[in-house]
């Protein structure tokens, strides 16, 4: 008679555990080891990264028995822009706002990075068709009073046909991720100075428009 | 079937295979040539493939073969790995920054910084290959079924493999080489299928690495 009733109630538990689902973490490697070659513009800047970007989240639900796949962009991106905003200017420091700044920096303009899109979150299994990610970097930079001076974007996209096919659905995802990440970086360092907000802002600088 | 008549169909059929094939493959390699330099020894070089990852899979196979090519005929010869290079020179070399013409490959090369870098790298030449098999004009006569497979099918295979070498010092074209190489694949079936399968793509990168020998040479 127990047996009888573990029947009905380990498939009842079975079938729960199926529709719980897992949880995977895509976990996003730095794209770039060393700052860009490019010539720093000799300015001192700030660099601000919201708590909005820290925590960028992008969820999808569709995989196989209800997993779910999650995206955590921001930090990975505050590395790679570390790197990229250390070989744009000079000196950079971090800040925890925008402007205005305290007393010591209150001369110096801030770079707010965000990211304005992120697209590709779906991931299907198993692996067929293409998966794309697409990512949009946007950097605004404010004067020290707080008014907005210019901003300039970059942006990225990879799919699947970019890299060699895998069979584990967050790898995969992974190195998609980064290609479109690398790409949008290397778009937002190549429009810097083709911008021409940038220059506007430079020439007020007293920087050279030769400066690249 | 008896067993002479078994002897006489398999024998039958793979003279002809190898008639058809004798492992024959024919190839010829074109070259046109652009700037005149020199290639010191020391200098590296870099191969990049056309294209990148799953859509460009057969072009870095084909890279990696041009470079065992290059290196058996050349054994001193130094490479920088294409992502090695691109990582070096990280934004100027991505696919979407990449420069697409002469001017503007000069106008980067123009850059002190990258200056710089190709002298520290030490790299002269970036050749940039692609390439490609089209398999066509075919005959499919073989059949299968629960016993195996019975006939002949045979097509023509054909590689063309090309690559485009690039001067960093001067920014100019080197030359363009295109190697091209054909033959005809057989498969006679009898239970099982037999591929006499020409080998285009080897031929085609082993003489397009000693052709871009012969430019090294130079």
């Amino acid at each position: 008679m127990l047996n009888q009733m573990l029947r009905p109630l380990s498939g009842a538990v079975i079938i729960s555990l199926l529709l719980l689902g897992c949880t995977h973490s895509v976990e996003l490697d730095v794209p770039i080891q060393n700052p860009p070659l490019v010539d720093a513009i000799p300015l001192t800047v700030g660099v601000y990264y919201s708590p909005e970007l820290e925590g960028y989240e992008c969820a999808t639900g569709k995989g196989y028995i209800f997993d779910t796949y999650v995206f955590r962009p921001g930090p990975t991106s505050i590395k790679l822009f570390d790197l990229v905003f250390s070989g744009l200017f000079d000196r950079t420091f971090r800040v925890n706002s925008r402007p205005p700044l305290t007393q010591e920096d209150q001369a110096t303009e801030v770079v707010e990075l965000t990211i304005a899109e992120f697209t590709g979150c779906e991931v299907g299994w198993p692996i067929v068709g293409v998966t794309t990610v697409a990512i949009t970097y946007k950097a605004i930079i404010w004067a020290p009073t707080g008014e907005k001076v210019t901003s300039w974007d970059g942006w990225g996209i990879a799919d699947s046909s970019d890299i060699e096919v895998g069979f584990s659905e967050t790898a995969h995802l992974e190195a998609v991720t980064a290609i479109a990440m690398r790409e949008a970086a290397a778009d937002f360092i190549v429009e810097f100075h083709k911008n021409s907000g940038i220059k506007a802002w430079l020439e007020s600088r007293g920087v050279s428009r030769d400066v690249r | 079937m008896t067993r002479n008549k078994l002897g006489i169909f398999l024998s039958a059929t793979l003279a002809l295979a190898l008639a058809l094939t004798g492992g024959c493959v024919t190839s010829e390699v074109k070259v046109t040539r652009g700037v005149d330099t020199d290639f010191a020894a020391g200098d590296a070089i870099v191969i990049f493939p056309n294209r990148m990852g799953a859509a460009g899979l057969k072009d870095v196979q084909f890279a990696e073969c041009v470079e065992e090519a290059i290196l058996s005929n050349k054994p001193d010869q130094r490479f920088v790995g294409a992502n090695a290079f691109r990582d070096a020179f990280f934004p100027w070399f991505e696919p979407n920054t990449a420069p697409d013409t002469p001017d503007d490959l000069r106008r980067l090369l123009a850059r002190p910084l990258v200056q710089n870098r190709i002298s520290e790298l030490g790299v002269h030449y970036v050749i940039v290959l692609a390439g490609s098999t089209q398999e066509v004009h075919g005959f499919p006569g073989i059949l299968c079924g629960y016993g195996g497979c019975l006939g002949l099918a045979w097509w023509d295979r054909e590689t063309k493999l090309t690559a485009i070498v690039w001067d960093m010092n001067v920014a100019g074209k080197v030359g363009e080489f295109t190697a091209m190489s054909s033959g005809t694949a057989v498969v006679p079936a009898f239970v099982f299928p037999l591929p006499f399968i020409p080998p285009t793509e080897t031929t085609a990168c082993k003489d397009l690495g000693r052709s871009l020998v012969e430019l090294l040479a130079r």
